[in-house]
C-alpha cells in the first residue's frame, strides 16, 4: 500500500511535531537530565521517519492526493501521531503506557483533559511537550479540514461550500501550499495577538503565551484547573472569550477577513448562525441563572455564563468557576452546546456549526413538505444552494454520530459509571471538550480508570476529531484490499 | 379550511366514544364501584358533543373532498380531543388534577404507558380497566388507520398522513377498506383473546389476565399493580406476556400475508428479523451484563428478566418484570438505545421504526463503499425493492427531526425544573410510546406524577408527535397552515 503523497504528507507532519521537541529538549538539558533520553529518543525516531518519508517521496512532490489518500491520511494520522507523542510519556517511567497514550491523544486532538494525578510526578519539559502539541495538533487539524476534507465530499467542510471560500478540488497544488502557508500565519499570529492581548491585561509574558496557545487550539489543558478562578479578572476572561470565540470560527472565513473580503465574511451563513446560536444560548443560560439565583448579581451571571457558552461552543472547556451547581436546565444547554460544536474548519469539534444548520433548514424544508408534496426544494448555505449528496451526507453523519455515542457510552459505563456520568464522560471526548469538570455537572475523575476505560476514551477522542467518517471507512475491508483504479 | 368536516368528523368520534364508555359501564356495573355514577355521565356527554358537532359540522363523502390541510387538523384534533374526553372520568372522579388526567388519557390513546397515578392499587377497578381499554382502542384505531384507512384512499382525498410518510407503501391488503379492517380487527382480537386465555391458565384472575392482555396487544405499558407485570411473581405470565408483546410490535399486514402465504415469509422479511435479532442480541447482552456483574442471581433467571425487558422495550410496551434502575449502567443504556430504535411499521409499536433503522443502516454501508469506490453503482436493498433516492431521504430526514425533537423537548422538560436524566428519557419515552424512563422519578418503579404541570403537559404532545410520526403535528408550526389560502 505505498500512497506517496500520503506517506509524504505523515513525513511533514512527522517533522513539524520532531521540531515541536525541541522546546521540551531544551529545557531538559537545561533543568530536566533525567528527560533528556526520553526527548532525544523520540526525536531520533521521528527524525529518521520524517527523513525517510520525505527523501523516498522527493519525486512525489508533484503529486495529488486521491479521495482514498486523503481518508487514509485522516484516518491514520492521528493514531500515529499519538503513538509518537506519547513516546516522551511512556519512556519518562512515570505513566503506564495507556496513560501515556491517553495523555498524548488528549493533547492531540486538543481535548485537553489530564489523566495524571496530582501525586504523580509532571515534569515541566512533559508539560511544554503537552502544551506544544496541542497547539500543534489542532493547527494541523485546522488546516488539514479545510485543504483536504472538502476533497472528500461530504464533510462539514464541503458544506460550506468550498468552491466559494476558494479552498477546492481543482485548485493546483502551489496554490494549496499558499492557502496552508496562510492558514498557519494566521493561526500563529492568532496565538501572537492574544499573548499580546493577555500580558496587557498583567499576565507575565509566558503564561500568556502559553494561555495563549491553550485558547487558540481550542484544547483548553492547564495544569491548574482553578487558574481563571484564582486570577478572578474580568479583563483576561474577556480576552479569552473573546479568542476562543475567533478560534472556533472557519479560519478559511478569517483568512478572508485578512484578506479584506469582507462581503465573503459578513454573508457566510454558519458565521451568522454560529453567532445567533451562541448568543441565544448565553441569554438562555443567563436567564435561568438569574431565575434560579445562583450568583447575587446580573453581572456575574453574565460573566459567568457568557464564558462558558462560548467556552463550550468552541470545545475548549476553559471554566470561569465550578459549574457543577449550576442548575440541570444549563446544563443541558451545555450538553447539547458541547454535541454542537463550533464552525467547521476551524479548531473546535462537535457536529459542527454548519452541520447543524443544514439538518435544521432540511427538517423545515420536510415539515412543509407534509403540507406541499409536490414542492421543489433545496437548501441554501451562504447564497448557494447545497448539493444533494451532500445533505444526505449530513444526515447520515447524524446517524452515526448518534449511534457512536451510544455505544461509546454504553461501552463506557462498562467501567462501573452511572448512566448520565458515561454519556456526559463520552460527549466531552468525543467532541474534545475536556474540561475538568463533566459537562453534566458531575465531576468525573479520569485519574484511575481501567484499562478499558482509557482505551474507549481514547478512541472516543480520536474518532472525534477526525470526523468518525474516515475511522468508520477504516473498519471496511475493502479498505485495505489493493484495487485497481485507485 | 373547512371547519365543518372537522367539526363532523369530530363529532362522530365523540359519538365513538360514547359507545366505548359502556364497556367500563359495565365493568363498574360487576363491581358496583364509582364507575356507575361516573360512566353514564361521559356516555352522556360525549353523546350529546357528538350530536352537537355532527349537526354543525357537515360532509358530505360523495361531493366533498377532504382537503391535505384539514386532514391535517383533523388528525391531530381527533387525538387531542379523544384525551380530552378520556380524561373525564380521571378528573371527575377527583383523583387527579386536569392536567395530570389529560396525561393520562393521551398515555392510554397514544399506548405510551406512562402513568402518573401514584398509586395504582387503590383505585376502583372500573377506572383502571378504562385505562387499559383507552390503551386497546388506541393500539386498535393505530392499526386500522395505517393499514387500511390510509392505503385505501387514493386520489386528491383524505391524507391524514402519508402512508408514505414511513416511506414505504404499506400495500393494500384488500380493494375494500371494510375488509381490510374486518382482518386486522380479527388478528387484533384473536391475539388479545389467546393471551387472556394463557393467562388464566397460569393463574392470573380474569381481570388481570384480560388487562394485561390488552395492554401487551396495544404495545402500551399500563398495569394495575404498582410494580406492573413484576407483582405476579410468575414466569409463566412472564413468557406468555413476553411473546404477546413480541407478537404486537410485529407488522400485521405482515402477518395477515403471513396467514395467506405461509410462515416463510416470517423469515424472510427484513424488517422481522431485524427485529428478532435486535431483540436476541441485546437481551444477551443484559443477561451477560447482569450475571457478569453478579447483579441478579443465576444466569436463568437474568436470562428472564433480561429478555422480559428487552423485548418489552424493544416493541415499546413499557411493562416491567424487576426493578431495571439497579440494573448496571451498561444494560439500561442498552435499553435506551431501544427508545430511538422502537418497532416494525405496521404495528402499535413506536420509535423510529425497525424497517427505517435497517435501510439507514444500509445506506450507511453503501455509501462507505461509494467512498471506497467511487465509481461504483450500488443500490439500497429492502425485501427486494430498491429505495430510491427520495424515500432514502424522507427516511433520513425522519431520524433527524425524531432526534432533534427529542433534543429540543426535553429541553423544555428540563426548562420546567427536573433533573437532566428524567428530561431526557421522559421525552424518549413518551415520543417512543415505551413508557417508563430512567433514574429515581419515573424509574422502573416510579410513576411520572412528581412531575411538574408544564413538563405533563409537554410529554402530552411528545406521545402526539411519536404516535403521529412527527411530521403531521409538527405541520402545525407552520406558518402557511395557518392562512387562508385559496390554493388548498
Amino acid at each position: 500500500m505505498r500512497d506517496y503523497p500520503v506517506l509524504r504528507l505523515m513525513g511533514i507532519v512527522f517533522l513539524i511535531l520532531t521540531g515541536g521537541l525541541c522546546p521540551s529538549l531544551l529545557y531538559a538539558l537545561m533543568n530536566e537530565p533525567r528527560m533528556v533520553l526520553p526527548f532525544a529518543g523520540t526525536a531520533l525516531i521521528g527524525l529518521s521517519f520524517s527523513v525517510y518519508a520525505l527523501k523516498s517521496t522527493e519525486y512525489a512532490r508533484r503529486m495529488r492526493l486521491s479521495v482514498r489518500g486523503g481518508i487514509l491520511f485522516m484516518g491514520s494520522a492521528w493514531f500515529a501521531m499519538s503513538l509518537f507523542c506519547c513516546l516522551p510519556y511512556w519512556t519518562s517511567g512515570h505513566y503506564t503506557l495507556l496513560q501515556a497514550l491517553f495523555e498524548s491523544a488528549s493533547a492531540l486532538t486538543t481535548t485537553g483533559t489530564s489523566c495524571i494525578p496530582d501525586d504523580v510526578p509532571y515534569p515541566s519539559s512533559l508539560l511544554i511537550w503537552h502544551e506544544i502539541i496541542q497547539w500543534l495538533g489542532s493547527m494541523q487539524a485546522m488546516v488539514l479540514f479545510s485543504v483536504i476534507m472538502p476533497r472528500m465530499g461530504a464533510t462539514a467542510a464541503a458544506i460550506f461550500s468550498a468552491e466559494g471560500q476558494g479552498v477546492s478540488a481543482e485548485r493546483t497544488l502551489p496554490q494549496i501550499h499558499e492557502i496552508v502557508r496562510l492558514l498557519v500565519m494566521l493561526y500563529v499570529g492568532l496565538t501572537l495577538f492574544q499573548t499580546v492581548c493577555l500580558i496587557l491585561t498583567g499576565l507575565d509574558p509566558l503564561t500568556s503565551l502559553r494561555m495563549a496557545a491553550c485558547t487558540i487550539s481550542s484544547s483548553g489543558f492547564i495544569r491548574d484547573t482553578n487558574f481563571l478562578e484564582e486570577h478572578n479578572s474580568i479583563a483576561m476572561e474577556v480576552v479569552i472569550a473573546f479568542f476562543m470565540l475567533v478560534t472556533a470560527t472557519n479560519y478559511v472565513l478569517l483568512f478572508r477577513l485578512v484578506q479584506r473580503r469582507y462581503s465573503v465574511f459578513l454573508h457566510d451563513s454558519e458565521r451568522k448562525w454560529y453567532v445567533a446560536i451562541v448568543l441565544i444560548t448565553a441569554v438562555a443560560v443567563i436567564s435561568n441563572l438569574q431565575w434560579n439565583h445562583v450568583y447575587d448579581s446580573f453581572g456575574q451571571s453574565v460573566r459567568y455564563g457568557l464564558f462558558q457558552v462560548i467556552s463550550i461552543f468552541s470545545t475548549s472547556g476553559l471554566a470561569s468557576t465550578d459549574y457543577t451547581n449550576w442548575p440541570p436546565f444549563v446544563h443541558m444547554l451545555l450538553f447539547y452546546a458541547a454535541i454542537i460544536g463550533g464552525c467547521s474548519a476551524s479548531t473546535a469539534g462537535g457536529i459542527k456549526i454548519s452541520r447543524l444548520v443544514v439538518l435544521t433548514k432540511i427538517c423545515i424544508l420536510e415539515v412543509k413538505r407534509v403540507l406541499h408534496p409536490k414542492m421543489v426544494s433545496s437548501v441554501i448555505m451562504s447564497g448557494k444552494p447545497v448539493a444533494q449528496n451532500t445533505i444526505i451526507g449530513v444526515t447520515r453523519y447524524l446517524f452515526v454520530y448518534v449511534l457512536l455515542m451510544l455505544i461509546l457510552t454504553a461501552l463506557y459505563s462498562l467501567t462501573g459509571t452511572g448512566m448520565i456520568e458515561a454519556l456526559s464522560t463520552i460527549v466531552v471526548f468525543l467532541n474534545n471538550v475536556g474540561p475538568a469538570y463533566t459537562v453534566l455537572g458531575e465531576t468525573s475523575n479520569f485519574q484511575n480508570l481501567s484499562s478499558f476505560g482509557y482505551i474507549v476514551l481514547y478512541f472516543a477522542m480520536i474518532v472525534g476529531r477526525i470526523e468518525i467518517v474516515s475511522f468508520v471507512i477504516l473498519l471496511h475491508p475493502d479498505f485495505w484490499k489493493q484495487r485497481k483504479g485507485w | 379550511m373547512n371547519i365543518k368536516i372537522v367539526l363532523y368528523l369530530l363529532g362522530k368520534l365523540s359519538c365513538f366514544l360514547g359507545a366505548f364508555y359502556t364497556v367500563p359501564f359495565l365493568v363498574s356495573l360487576y363491581y358496583g364501584d364509582e364507575g356507575r355514577g361516573i360512566f353514564p355521565a361521559c356516555i352522556a356527554l360525549c353523546v350529546l358533543l357528538g350530536l352537537l358537532f355532527t349537526k354543525y359540522g357537515h360532509y358530505n363523502r360523495y361531493t366533498e373532498l377532504i382537503s391535505n390541510r384539514d386532514g391535517i387538523l383533523v388528525t391531530v384534533l381527533v387525538w387531542i380531543m379523544a384525551a380530552v374526553l378520556a380524561a373525564i372520568p380521571y378528573a371527575v372522579s377527583g383523583r387527579l388534577d386536569p392536567v395530570s388526567a389529560y396525561f393520562e388519557a393521551m398515555s392510554g390513546l397514544t399506548t405510551v404507558g406512562a402513568t402518573v397515578i401514584a398509586d395504582v392499587e387503590v383505585w376502583p377497578k372500573s377506572l383502571l380497566f378504562w385505562r387499559f381499554w383507552t390503551h386497546w382502542l388506541g393500539g386498535l384505531g393505530i392499526i386500522v388507520i395505517f393499514l387500511a384507512i390510509l392505503p385505501t384512499i387514493s386520489g386528491s382525498a383524505v391524507h391524514l398522513f402519508d402512508a408514505e410518510s414511513t416511506g414505504f407503501e404499506e400495500g393494500k391488503l384488500k380493494p375494500k377498506l371494510k375488509s381490510t379492517a374486518q382482518i386486522l380487527f380479527t388478528i387484533y382480537v384473536g391475539i388479545t383473546v389467546l393471551t387472556a386465555v394463557l393467562l388464566l391458565a397460569v393463574g392470573l384472575s380474569p381481570y388481570d389476565a384480560i388487562c394485561h392482555a390488552m395492554t401487551c396487544i396495544a404495545t402500551g405499558g399500563f398495569s394495575n399493580y404498582n410494580s406492573s407485570v413484576a407483582a405476579f411473581h410468575n414466569p409463566w405470565a412472564e413468557l406468555i406476556l413476553g411473546l404477546c408483546m413480541f407478537t404486537a410490535g410485529g407488522n400485521f399486514s405482515l402477518y395477515y400475508n403471513v396467514f395467506r402465504k405461509g410462515p416463510n415469509l416470517l423469515l424472510h422479511d427484513d424488517e422481522f428479523r431485524t427485529y428478532a435479532g435486535f431483540i436476541v442480541v441485546i437481551g444477551t447482552l443484559i443477561t451477560l451484563n447482569l450475571y457478569l456483574s453478579g447483579f441478579d442471581g443465576s444466569l436463568l433467571h437474568s436470562f428472564r428478566v433480561a429478555f422480559y425487558q428487552t423485548t418489552s422495550f424493544t416493541s415499546t410496551t413499557g411493562t416491567v418484570s424487576t426493578d431495571f434502575e439497579q440494573w448496571p449502567a451498561f444494560s439500561k443504556l442498552l435499553l435506551c438505545l431501544l427508545y430511538i430504535t422502537g418497532g416494525c411499521a405496521g404495528s402499535t409499536a413506536g420509535g423510529v421504526k425497525m424497517c427505517r433503522i435497517v435501510v439507514l443502516f444500509r445506506g450507511l454501508r453503501v455509501d462507505i463503499l461509494h467512498m471506497l469506490h467511487p465509481k461504483t453503482i450500488r443500490r439500497v436493498h429492502y425485501n427486494g425493492k430498491v429505495i430510491r433516492g427520495k424515500t432514502m431521504h424522507m427516511i433520513l430526514s425522519f431520524f433527524t427531526i425524531y432526534v432533534f425533537t427529542i433534543g429540543v423537548t426535553s429541553l423544555i422538560v428540563a426548562a420546567t425544573g427536573t433533573d437532566v436524566l428524567t428530561a431526557l428519557t421522559a421525552s424518549a419515552s413518551c415520543m417512543s410510546s415505551a413508557g417508563p424512563g430512567f433514574g429515581s422519578i419515573i424509574g422502573a418503579t416510579g410513576t411520572y406524577a412528581p412531575l411538574p404541570l408544564a413538563a405533563k403537559f409537554v410529554l402530552t404532545w411528545n406521545m402526539v408527535m411519536g404516535r403521529l410520526e412527527l411530521f403531521v403535528v409538527l405541520a402545525l408550526l407552520n406558518r402557511s397552515f395557518w392562512r387562508g389560502n385559496s390554493r388548498w
